[in-house]
């Protein structure tokens, strides 16, 4: 265990170092002057250029320019934008907590939504129910997040008029108002998540349902629903908190486009501005954080599994 | 001894990997591996079921349609019936000499199928050239994802040893990365954005995928008793695995293709619809919902009609590449 612990650390560290190189190489060996790249071709303030070679170490070799800015990216200065002027960590910070929020809303909207359609897929295998969360598995599966989005605004927000089809109210403005913002977006960045839940708890279930202690429970007369409920989906949620950490990626992925489509002011939609901005620096420190978190969620997850999982636990 | 050409062709080749030690003569019978007969597209066709079979048909109807509608503009210079998708209202086309005739947001009708959009610009011949981009990317990105990242995980899957780790590890952190954040950080370096750049990116990064299936399919495939076999008999590495792996790993490979293709589109919409893709006023489906997002209190119509064809192109996409993985895991189990 102790071994199963330290290989998953270990890889952990090596994994940071490379993404970490490939983001940073990625900016520092675009083709070109790097100075060009970052104040484009418009007017230059008289200065500016020595400043950004001096800020970036451009005189260093690459790989000393690489170690100076990964210290600086460990103490939280991933410098600051040559456009707004503000360092790219406090961007950073303001934004995240916009993201995360959106993030859980919609793993927890999806957790919600396909635990019931997985058991029951589970429990009414190859009867109507089944195949009809089926159908619906495979149609939500082929609905690009984005596409899904706009319905909900065309339906909520322009046929109902029951929310707002865009902006953003704080957690700190109030909960409810928060709510009304959030929970389209929450719910487009669900739907990709929902189905895939679904399909693995269904999946699982049926494999759990065949176990002989399930018999033994039915045999002492239990519910089917105190069975299905208690039983029978307790082994199938390390498998569910494994796809939850792999889906994060996709979720982060998934943020940039909810976000720019509702106008959220989260990581995402600083990223798209970034990029049509061509901010390099905050493209940069984006980026590598947003894959740094990936990262570490992952390995959480990997941790979290040798921890609980008693058959990695005891070997 | 009655052999086809064929046959004789086999026996000589086992004789020349045997070093040549076994001589015509003493050669028995040699087993010709039971083989089932390659079906043709029309038998497979024939066992899909209906849903797949829609699928595949509009599959096929998308890809003429892109054809058509390139055709229209590179070969007969818009000559063909189909409006032209750039005319504005009172635009005029120098070389067909047509002059617009839509007015903007107009509902369906004969002239304009599809309703014109906020430009009025004719939506049915747009999304057939947006069809062309979506087309273009997919294909790209299998191309490469098979060609490169087929063999490649084919090779280190069978070979194994440091190769394979050190490969495998460089996936593995090109696969850290969400997927369309690394694209859109690659994306935002080029400054062009053509057709052939983005999908040459997407191409690019559709590779450790792909690598990842099919080492997994190689390495399963190489612990069978018929790659044993032809070890056992001095078959030269090269050739079992230009023999006996890939031909094994192609058809899994062509399944996760599919649902690939699938995703590739999604990502492509996805770029499009931020205005990070190919750029205007060359139409994608991407671009055409973004730019109909503005009007959506007044015609649903226009974002409704890309939306769909993009939805219904992924839908079929996977029900196809669910047939074929269904049709490879059972083809693997008879091996």
């Amino acid at each position: 265990m102790v071994k199963t612990i330290a290989f998953i650390l270990l890889r952990l560290i090596a994994t940071l170092l490379a993404v970490t190189f490939l983001t940073f190489a990625m900016v520092a060996l675009l083709p070109g002057d790097p100075v060009d790249t970052i104040l484009g071709t418009g007017p230059r303030p008289p200065g500016i250029e020595e400043q950004i070679r001096a800020d970036l170490h451009l005189d260093d070799p690459f790989l000393v320019r690489y170690v100076n800015w990964l210290g600086d990216a460990v103490t939280g200065d991933l410098g600051s934008s040559y456009i707004t002027d503000q360092p790219v960590a406090d961007t950073i910070s303001q934004r995240l907590p916009v993201t995360a929020q959106l993030a859980f809303m919609s793993i927890f909207i999806s957790v919600l939504v396909a635990i019931p359609v997985g058991v029951m897929g589970a429990y009414r295998q190859g009867k109507w129910q089944d195949s009809a969360s089926s159908a619906g598995v495979q149609i939500a599966l082929s609905i690009p997040n984005f596409i899904f989005g706009i319905f909900l605004i065309w339906l909520f927000a322009v046929k109902l008029g029951w929310l707002p089809a865009s902006n953003w109210n704080r957690l700190s403005d109030g909960v409810v108002p928060n709510l009304k913002t959030s929970m389209l977006p929450a719910f487009a960045l669900a739907l990709g998540q929902m189905a895939v839940f679904s399909r693995l708890i269904r999946s699982d279930m049926i494999a759990t349902l065949q176990e002989n202690y399930i018999l033994s429970a039915r045999a002492k007369g239990l519910s089917d629903r105190y069975i299905l409920f208690r039983h029978a989906l307790r082994p199938s949620s390390l498998s569910l908190m494994t796809i939850i950490g792999i889906s994060f990626g996709a979720l982060l992925g998934g943020t940039v486009v909810i976000e720019t489509l509702f106008a959220i002011p989260g990581l995402g939609f600083s990223l798209i501005n970034a990029i049509n901005g061509r901010d390099i620096l905050l493209i940069q420190g984006i980026t590598v954080f947003i894959a740094v978190m990936f990262v570490i969620i992952n390995t959480v997850v990997d941790l979290l599994y040798a921890v609980l999982d008693p058959r990695i636990r005891r070997s | 001894m009655a052999t086809t050409e064929f046959d004789d062709a086999q026996n000589a080749e086992i004789v020349a990997h045997t070093g040549g030690r076994v001589s015509e003569e003493e050669t028995f019978v040699i087993p010709q591996g039971v083989k089932p007969p390659r079906k043709s597209v029309w038998a497979v066709f024939k066992e899909m079921p209906l849903l797949v079979k829609i699928s595949t048909i509009w599959l096929v109807v998308l890809l003429l349609s892109a054809l058509y509608a390139q055709l229209d503009v590179r070969v007969f210079n818009g000559s063909l019936p189909l409006a032209d998708p750039n005319l504005q209202l009172n635009g005029f086309n120098p070389k067909t000499g047509e002059f617009g005739t839509g007015s903007v947001l107009e509902s369906p009708s004969w002239q304009h199928p599809l309703g014109t959009d906020a430009l009025a610009r004719d939506t049915f011949s747009r999304a057939l050239h947006g069809t062309y981009v979506s087309v273009v990317v997919a294909i790209v990105s299998v191309t490469c994802g098979v060609i490169v990242g087929g063999l490649l995980g084919s090779l280190v899957g069978f070979v194994r040893g440091k190769t394979e780790t050190g490969l495998m590890a460089m996936i593995d952190v090109l696969l850290a990365f969400p997927a369309l954040v690394l694209l859109l950080a690659l994306i935002s370096i080029f400054e062009v954005r053509d057709l052939f750049v983005i999908s040459f990116v997407i191409g690019l990064l559709s590779i450790p995928a792909y690598t990842r299936v099919s080492r997994a399919n190689s390495l399963a495939i190489s612990n069978r008793e018929f790659v044993t076999a032809a070890e056992a008999i001095g078959t030269k590495k090269w050739t079992i695995l230009r023999r006996e792996i890939i031909p094994n790993v192609m058809p899994t490979l062509f399944a996760y293709a599919m649902v690939a293709a699938a995703a590739v589109i999604v990502v492509e919409g996805t770029l499009s619809f931020l205005g990070l893709s190919v750029q205007l006023p060359t139409s994608t489906w991407g671009n055409m919902i973004n730019q109909a997002r503005r009007d959506i209190k007044v015609d649903f119509g226009q974002v409704l009609y890309p939306a769909l064809l993009l939805t219904f192109t992924v839908l079929a996409l996977n029900q196809v590449g669910d047939f074929f993985q269904r049709r490879s895991a059972h083809r693997a189990s008879s091996l």
